[in-house]
Order: C-alpha cells, then structure tokens, then sequence
C-alpha cells in the first residue's frame, strides 16, 4: 500500500479542491509536495509561455485591430480576394471570348448584287430549303405509271 | 466632476448591461489579449488565433445588445472564443488546404523568463513543451477546460458558464485532463 497521494488526491490538490487529510500529508510528506511543485511550476510556465507569445502577437499587431475595423474583419481575406476575382472574371470573360472568335465583317454588297439575289429568291418555285428535293424528283426517271407497284 | 460621471456611467450599465459595450474599442482593448491567448493555446496555430480572435470579437459586436450582463463580459467573450473553436474543430477537416502558420515549438521554448537559471530553464522549457504536446491530444472539452483553468484562471462557476455544462461536468473533464498531461510531463514519485 502506497503511502502517497493517490491519483484524485493529487488532482484535487491541484485544482485547489483539497481536503484536510491530503493538505497534512503535503506538508509532511517531502516526495509529494516535490510533486506537486514540480508539476504546478510546469503549468505555470506553461501559462506563461502561452501569454508571452499571444502579448508580443497583440504588442506588434495593436494596431490591426479597432471597432471599425471589425465588418471587414468579419469576413476573411481570402473571401474577398475569391469574390474580387470571381467578379473581375465575369467581366473578363465575354471580353476574351469574344476577342478570340471576332464577330464576322458585316457583309457590304453593292446594289446590284442585292437586286440579283433578290431576283433569284422571287424565280423560286419552292422554298429553299426545298429545292434539292426538287431536283432529285426531277431528275428521277418514273419507274412506270403506276409508281414500281408491280 | 470625472468621478461623478464614471460613476454615472457604471450605475447607467448596471441598469442596461448593453452599456458596457458602448465603447467596444475599449473592451477590445482591454480583452484582447486574452481571447487572443485562450484560442492560440486552444488551436496552437497563430494565424487561426488571431482570425477567430477578430471573429470572437465580430459576433460580439454583432449581438452586443443581447448582453444581460448575467455574467461579466470577459465570461461572455469566453464563451464565444469557446463556440468559435468547437466550430473551428468541426470544420477543420474541410480545411486540409489552408495555408496553416503553426506556432513553432521553438517559439514556445524561447520565451524570455529571467526568473529562474539557465539550467532550471532548460528542464522546464521540456515540460513546457510536453504539456503543450499532450494538450493537442485532449479531446476539445477536456482541452478547452484545462486552458480555461490553467491558462486563463477561471474558476469552476466561470468555466462552467463559458462553456454552458456544469461545475460537475467541468470537474470531471479537467481531472481527466490533468491525468494524462501528468503523464506526459512525468512523475517524480
């Protein structure tokens, strides 16, 4: 049977919820006040460390930071950098397209020329879209009167 | 005449708890060392830190005006740094591409305590850097009650509070945290 602290008493002296019996045995037991002070000189220094870096963080970037400063601060730097160049991409975009297949020239036909193709539409028997039908039907000699039915 | 009014002023925020956010440089100056401190020790990442620093201190711009003052502010900046890093562990796995500016542990072990001699140093500069490591394998509730208590100095009401568990809950976390950092920092016995 051991004759130190247990575990949970040694947490309870720890988190300062000590009980009589184990305060008397800090003070008379050599080993376990060793212990204890060798562990709470730890987590002080720990705290220390910990407050150093975050007060010459704070003590460097002091200015950084103000009420005002806040709405932007809400939202993260790489958020606006991704929004700003999403935007500036939805304006580049149709630029850049259109630069790479430019729009064909207006097509500038003298008088004439219209008046020949306008000509050329009116002498059309059938629509356009037709007229290679036609001249496969025309061209097309009837096998007999009565269509190839034998 | 400056009493007078400071002593207005307080007995007006004691009737409107709203009120001591009137100034919210001032409360950010006076807070922001501590939030910063709680959530570096929380993260152990300084960039993360300070973002959810200037995040803590957004959101309680932002709902100033619900404070009933049922607790001191800085119990209400806690428990606002304490949301915004159970957030923060719950997103990180979506994180993995984030430029991450880790504390060093070399920053760790070179902080300045002239205190005690370059032999003493040394030796707790290890055990520093041991509960620095252990504390990263906490589960967050055991880490976030350990930092609270350790780090920042709350009592168990005042952890309890930030944390929205109870005293008992907050008992039994830090003892669990306190075993295995003992572990890691070594027994003399």
């Amino acid at each position: 049977m051991s004759h130190h602290l247990s575990e949970d008493q040694f947490e309870a002296c720890i988190i300062g919820r000590a009980g009589q019996h184990e305060l008397v045995h800090i003070n008379e037991c050599p080993e376990c006040r060793a212990e204890l002070e060798h562990f709470r000189k730890a987590l002080s220094m720990f705290r220390s460390a910990v407050a150093d870096i975050a007060e010459e963080h704070v003590a460097v970037h002091s200015s950084d930071i103000s009420a005002s400063s806040l709405s932007s601060a809400g939202i993260p730097a790489w958020r606006w950098a991704l929004a700003v160049t999403a935007f500036v991409a939805a304006i580049m975009l149709p630029i850049v397209v259109s630069r790479t297949n430019p729009p064909k020239p207006a097509e500038h036909l003298s008088p004439e020329a219209v008046m020949e193709r306008l000509n050329r539409h009116l002498s059309r028997t059938v629509p356009a879209p037709m007229e290679p039908m036609m001249s496969l039907i025309s061209s097309e000699p009837f096998a007999n009167e009565s269509g190839g039915v034998q | 005449m400056k009493a007078s009014t400071t002593t207005g002023l307080i007995a007006l925020s004691m009737e409107n708890p709203a009120l001591e956010f009137e100034d919210f440089d001032r409360v950010m100056k006076q807070h922001r060392t501590r939030v910063l401190r709680f959530l570096l020790a929380s993260v152990g990442d300084m960039d993360v830190a300070e973002s959810l620093t200037q995040d803590c201190f957004w959101n309680a711009y932002k709902s100033r005006k619900t404070f009933r003052g049922e607790c001191s502010v800085n119990t209400w900046l806690m428990r606002i740094a304490v949301n915004l890093v159970r957030n923060h562990f719950r997103s990180r796995r979506i994180q993995f591409w984030r430029k991450v500016e880790r504390v060093n542990p070399e920053q760790i072990h070179d902080w300045a305590d002239r205190t005690i001699s370059p032999e003493e140093r040394a030796a707790v500069k290890e055990q520093v850097q041991a509960i620095w490591e252990s504390a990263k394998t906490l589960s967050p509730k055991q880490r976030t009650v350990f930092i609270l208590r350790f780090v920042e100095d709350l009592d168990f009401p005042e952890i309890a509070q930030s944390m929205g568990v109870t005293e008992s809950t907050v008992h039994v976390h830090l003892c669990r945290a306190l075993r295995q950092i003992r572990k890691s920092v070594g027994k003399r016995k």
